[in-house]
């Protein structure tokens, strides 16, 4: 529960402290996607102990891990009350974004800053397909090619963040988990 | 196992509609009646309002910071070119205040020669030969060095400077009126009494004295002395200083009579060599102490 608490303290800051950050580097129509790698690192650590590990992913696992729906469900909401999107919208992208990242730690065992910048970008740019996808059955609103390069320039603004803020992400995990002595945590740091 | 495996399926059954179905229900709900924000949602943006104020206040702050730096930078970058700048044009406008005051030099230079119908020759002084008993000029003459011979008169228009000295191509030396071995034959403007003028003797370098001034002469501290034209070798009525002490009447036959030169020797640049054949010595006296016609005791 305390990490639930913390990943949604830690995403409602980086959502809230983005849009300034962006302004003050120029950045007015690309934003990064840090919503999308706050579930990306639940969905990749769904297991605590390899949290614990240090490591961001870990490998194996079922597809719903509690904890991770719910900062999902919760980081969607909170994604979608700070930008004025209609509620559930985000959170069904980053429902998507949740199944993707777990089919990813299903199959593969990811680590380094490289696998992290394509896996962030990646999945940003899936997330910004599914909204898009999402918002044109909604409203009927087919996405126009400039939005297209927009959503390659979201990700590769997000893949450029997603190694550093992945690696943050990993390491409050680790500090969450020896602090607290989750006792897969509490093993695996002997 | 199977009764342990069907709570996981139930569980992750749960937890899909609650990853999936959640955000539909909310969306549906949203679509339907789009209504206001709820009380968490107004909480949530509450919360996140100063948040996001100090953020964009200290990410201002820094942007204004990393611009003023820059701009510093740029600033400094600027005042060293604008200093330099400034250097260059401070010369430039010094050499262009020079060349005014050279122009208006021998502007004044020429009138005077026109006015009085001399030929001359123009030259600029360099220096002063280092001995201090010596009290001379070195001139340069730029063109016509060759027509220079010993003890052609030099003036300016401000007036008598000297005679020419010793000559080495287009170099020369002026004997300054303030020598002690200078001699010239000159009448005062006022009364027109004659007398000769020598250098003065003494730690007053630039003092003349007036010999052979007749007692019952009358003259007066500031009148003007300027040459008599008398032996020919300066023209006539140049100013050459005034009167600047008349000594007390002690009953002989001449009067002491300190003259201060027209010319400030010490601010000379250019000076004008009348080109006119020096005289002839008299008597076999130095050539530089010309004789009082008509003044000799």
């Amino acid at each position: 529960m305390t990490r639930v608490l913390l990943l949604w303290a830690v995403g409602f800051l980086l959502l809230t402290v983005l849009s300034p950050l962006l302004r003050l580097l120029g950045l007015t129509r690309v934003s990064c996607d840090v919503a999308t790698l706050v579930v990306l690192h639940v969905s990749l650590s769904a297991v605590p102990v390899a949290a614990a590990r240090g490591g961001t992913v870990s490998r194996g696992g079922g597809w719903f891990e509690p904890a991770g729906i719910a900062v999902t469900v919760g980081i969607g909401y909170l994604a979608d009350v700070l930008a004025g999107t209609p509620a559930g919208l985000q959170g069904l992208v980053m429902a998507a974004v949740y199944l993707f990242g777990r089919g990813l730690a299903r199959k593969l065992y990811l680590g380094g800053a490289l696998s992290y910048a394509i896996v962030g970008g990646a999945a940003a740019l899936y997330a910004g397909l599914v909204g898009t996808l999402v918002r044109s059955l909604l409203w009927r609103t087919p996405p126009s090619g400039a939005w297209l390069l927009v959503l390659v320039a979201q990700a590769l603004l997000t893949a450029a963040a997603a190694a550093p803020l992945l690696r943050a992400l990993a390491w409050l995990d680790h500090a969450l988990a020896g602090r607290n002595a989750l006792p897969g945590a509490r093993q695996s740091l002997r | 196992m199977s009764t342990l495996m069907l709570p996981r399926r139930w569980r992750d059954l749960v937890l899909a509609l609650l990853l999936l179905g959640l955000p539909v229900l909310l969306l549906r709900a949203q679509l339907r009646e789009p209504g206001d924000l709820n009380g968490f949602d107004r909480l949530l943006l509450r919360a996140a309002s100063p948040l996001e104020r100090a953020v964009t206040g200290a990410a201002a702050g820094a942007q204004r910071w990393w611009h003023r730096y820059f701009l510093l930078v740029h600033v400094e970058r600027e005042n060293e070119a604008l200093r330099a700048e400034r250097g260059r044009l401070h010369f430039a406008l010094q050499q262009a205040r020079r060349q005014l005051r050279l122009a208006a030099r021998y502007e004044r230079l020429l009138a005077f020669r026109q006015r009085r119908g001399l030929e001359t020759v123009s030259a600029r002084v360099i220096g002063r030969p280092p001995s201090p008993f010596v009290r001379a000029l070195r001139l340069f003459v730029d063109r016509g060095g060759e027509l220079l011979r010993r003890g052609m008169p030099v003036v300016t228009d401000e007036g008598v400077v000297g005679r020419v000295g010793r000559v080495f191509g287009d170099y020369a030396e002026v004997m300054l009126l303030v020598d002690p071995k200078s001699a010239v034959d000159v009448v005062f403007s006022r009364s027109r009494a004659r007398g000769l003028l020598r250098g003065a003797e003494g730690t007053d370098r630039y003092l003349c004295r007036l010999d052979y001034v007749l007692r019952r002469e009358a003259v007066r501290v500031g009148d003007w002395v300027v040459t008599s034209g008398a032996g020919g070798l300066f023209p006539e009525a140049l100013v050459v200083g005034q009167v600047s002490r008349v000594g007390p009447d002690e009953g002989g036959l001449y009067r002491e009579v300190d003259v201060r030169p027209a010319v400030d020797f010490g601010q000379l640049k250019e000076v004008l060599v009348i080109a006119a054949p020096p005289p002839a010595p008299v008597g076999g006296g130095t050539p530089e102490v010309l004789p009082a016609r008509g003044l000799a005791p």
